[in-house]
């Protein structure tokens, strides 16, 4: 069933700035729906008028089936978890985490039941005295996060939870909310600027530019066929190669001194239908050093010679920066001996994973899998 | 050395300004025959001239009158000033600058210039020789917003945001969540606020002329230099004396408050 429903919902301030345009997106329940896009793409905007916090200027938004685009935030059945955690500064753990239940009237023992609850499932039970100012940062978010299970909301909203708190700390509590959301069944609607934490969470996943919805899809769709080439780039990480070029012949040409593809026929076929200009997108992890021993796949074809600027020794693998005429690249390779300076080494692309974009309106081209 | 200069230098600033205070109110338990000289210690310690001083006026009743006054205007100014200011810094509307730049400039307006209109006001309204014709024209307060929104601009937004989520309408926001996290500026305002009140004479001497309803102030005021006091100095200077010590009380209590408060702009969350 649909738990959140938003259709041609909009946004535009009163100094003509459009924050968000025309976003269609529905949330089934129980499901762990992220919002995710650079900075000032929308998302936090978009999260805020599913709270009611920003007014909504075009189309409707449902919860749980009823039109709620003007009713007040506490009236829309939501919890809230913000990036700085929110707590209110003078109230203890418990009265922060009760404080909303007061306010809607409930029972002194409920409260203290549900409260108590909240505690044990995040660990809190020792500091449920403590004001926010005593505890660490992982604590504060723990006790924004018990705030909100305990109104056992319709829908969970969380605004760039994690980004407060330190790399390690993010992992776990990243596994933490995750967990969370099994264990209560509950529908989430979760906004972050992080990819990887985007594509670890996610069911599905809401790639946005600019105010607008560019995809919608599950991680590993968004990440086998980005529908252009802003969603290829954003997701991954390392981000994918572009090189920008025409077909020429069977081949992709990025130009004087760039890649050379050899291209199969479906792909050639699909490409010459095109405008011409065209870009081509290969992930670092589908760049395969050519004679270095690795075990290659079948559709790997020498494609660039590159002389690395930069050579990052991962442990278990390299990831070989270089440039090319077109712009930078990163190749994730198997474990080698360090390289000389002005060394080159000669690459091969996967010729089964390549991605292929309009090189004018950067739309994904299709070229039959 | 160097310090022992500075010291000296300091010590003697000290003197200059204490002196006089200390003198006036030792000086009131002096016999009247002693003030006078530049001595501080009485030969006799005596109540006379306080004596003196509720025999002759209703000093108990204006104090009473001055305290129902700033009562009522400082709470007055807490509330509705709080609330001019919370939607000044956290709530967004059409002129809301407008409307804070143009409260600004009343604050450069002397109050003299508002004397004569106020005047005919409150004559029109009929509220001469009552406690509401002190009351109505202050309660509210330009500098007491100021201040208010200043210390309520540095509060986290997603707080009040939180809270409007978890089910506050905007007033339970001021007075559970606003209210406790900015005390000192609470405080810092009902303080210069009372301050500016309790000495409040011109205003009182214009609208008041029934005894029942003076103003301590005014009482003290008319008392000394209006000849009730014959030209004695020790009642003179010890209803002084009593027109100061609520002041006094004030500043000692929340002095910890007020010094913070002047010292940072708020509380951070």
């Amino acid at each position: 069933m649909e738990c959140v429903r938003l259709d041609g919902v909009g946004k535009t301030y009163d100094n003509g700035f459009v924050a968000v345009r025309d976003a269609d997106l529905s949330v089934e329940e129980g499901e762990f729906l992220v919002l995710v896009g650079p900075s000032g793409c929308g998302k936090s905007t978009l999260l805020r008028m599913v709270a009611g916090l920003e007014s909504i200027t075009e189309g409707t938004l449902h919860i749980g089936g009823r039109l709620v685009n003007t009713v007040a935030p506490k009236d829309r059945d939501i919890a809230m978890v913000f990036q700085n955690y929110a707590l209110y500064p003078h109230l203890t753990v418990f009265d922060n985490m009760a404080f909303g239940l007061k306010l809607r009237k409930h029972a002194k023992e409920d409260i203290r039941e549900r409260v108590t609850e909240a505690a044990q499932i995040l660990g809190l039970e020792d500091i449920l005295a403590s004001r926010p100012k005593e505890l660490s940062g992982g604590q504060r978010q723990r006790v924004a996060v018990g705030r909100a299970i305990v109104r056992q909301p319709k829908v969970f909203l969380f605004d760039e939870p994690l980004s407060n708190l330190d790399a390690k700390l993010r992992v776990q509590m990243r596994a933490e909310i995750r967990a969370l959301h099994q264990r209560l069944d509950a529908t989430m609607l979760y906004v972050t600027h992080d990819q990887v934490e985007a594509m670890t969470m996610g069911d599905r996943i809401a790639v946005m530019r600019a105010g607008v919805i560019e995809q919608l899809d599950t991680p590993l769709n968004l990440y086998d066929f980005p529908v252009n080439r802003f969603v290829a780039g954003f997701i991954g990480s390392p981000a994918m190669n572009f090189f920008e070029g025409s077909l020429v012949g069977s081949s992709f040409r990025e130009g004087e001194g760039g890649a050379v593809v050899s291209l199969t026929e479906a792909q050639v076929s699909n490409l010459a239908a095109g405008s011409g200009s065209v870009v081509l997108g290969v992930r670092p992890e589908d760049v395969y050093e050519v004679g270095a021993g690795a075990a290659a796949p079948a559709g790997a074809v020498r494609s660039v010679t590159v002389a690395p600027t930069l050579i990052e020794q991962m442990g278990s693998e390299v990831m070989l920066h270089a440039s090319t005429p077109t712009g930078p690249m990163v190749a994730r390779v198997a474990r080698r001996p360090v390289l000389e300076p002005g060394e080159s080494v000669d690459l091969a692309f996967d010729r089964a994973k390549l991605h292929f974009f309009d090189g004018v309106t950067g739309v994904r081209i299709p070229t039959g899998g | 050395m160097r310090k022992a200069l500075i010291y000296l230098a300091l010590s003697a600033g000290a003197v200059v300004f204490a002196y006089p205070f200390v003198w006036m109110v030792l000086a009131t338990f002096k016999p009247e025959a002693e003030i006078g000289n530049l001595s501080l210690l009485p030969s006799v310690w005596t109540l006379e001239s306080y004596r003196l001083v509720f025999e002759t006026i209703p000093i108990v009743r204006a104090f009473l009158n001055s305290l129902v006054v700033a009562a009522v205007v400082i709470a007055s100014v807490l509330v509705f000033g709080s609330a001019t200011a919370y939607s000044l810094a956290k709530l967004r509307w059409k002129g809301r600058d407008t409307v804070f730049n143009l409260m600004l400039f009343t604050m450069m307006v002397p109050f003299m210039v508002m004397l004569i209109p106020l005047y005919t006001m409150i004559v029109e309204f009929g509220w001469t020789d009552s406690l509401i014709g002190l009351i109505v024209p202050f309660m509210m307060n330009a500098t007491a917003v100021l201040i208010l929104r200043q210390s309520f601009v540095t509060l986290p937004t997603d707080i009040l945001d939180a809270a409007r989520i978890d089910g506050c309408g905007e007033w339970r926001i001021l007075f559970t969540i606003v209210w406790p996290l900015s005390i000192p500026a609470l405080v810092t305002a009902g303080i210069i606020v009372f301050i500016g009140n309790w000495n409040e004479v011109l205003w009182p001497l214009m609208v008041i002329r029934n005894e029942d309803w003076m103003t301590m102030p005014q009482m003290v005021a008319l008392f000394t230099v209006g000849g009730g006091a014959q030209a004695r100095l020790g009642p003179q200077l010890a209803a002084a004396v009593l027109l100061a010590l609520p002041i006094a009380a004030v500043y000692l209590v929340f002095q910890r408050h007020f010094i913070a408060s002047l010292a940072s702009t708020g509380v951070k969350g």
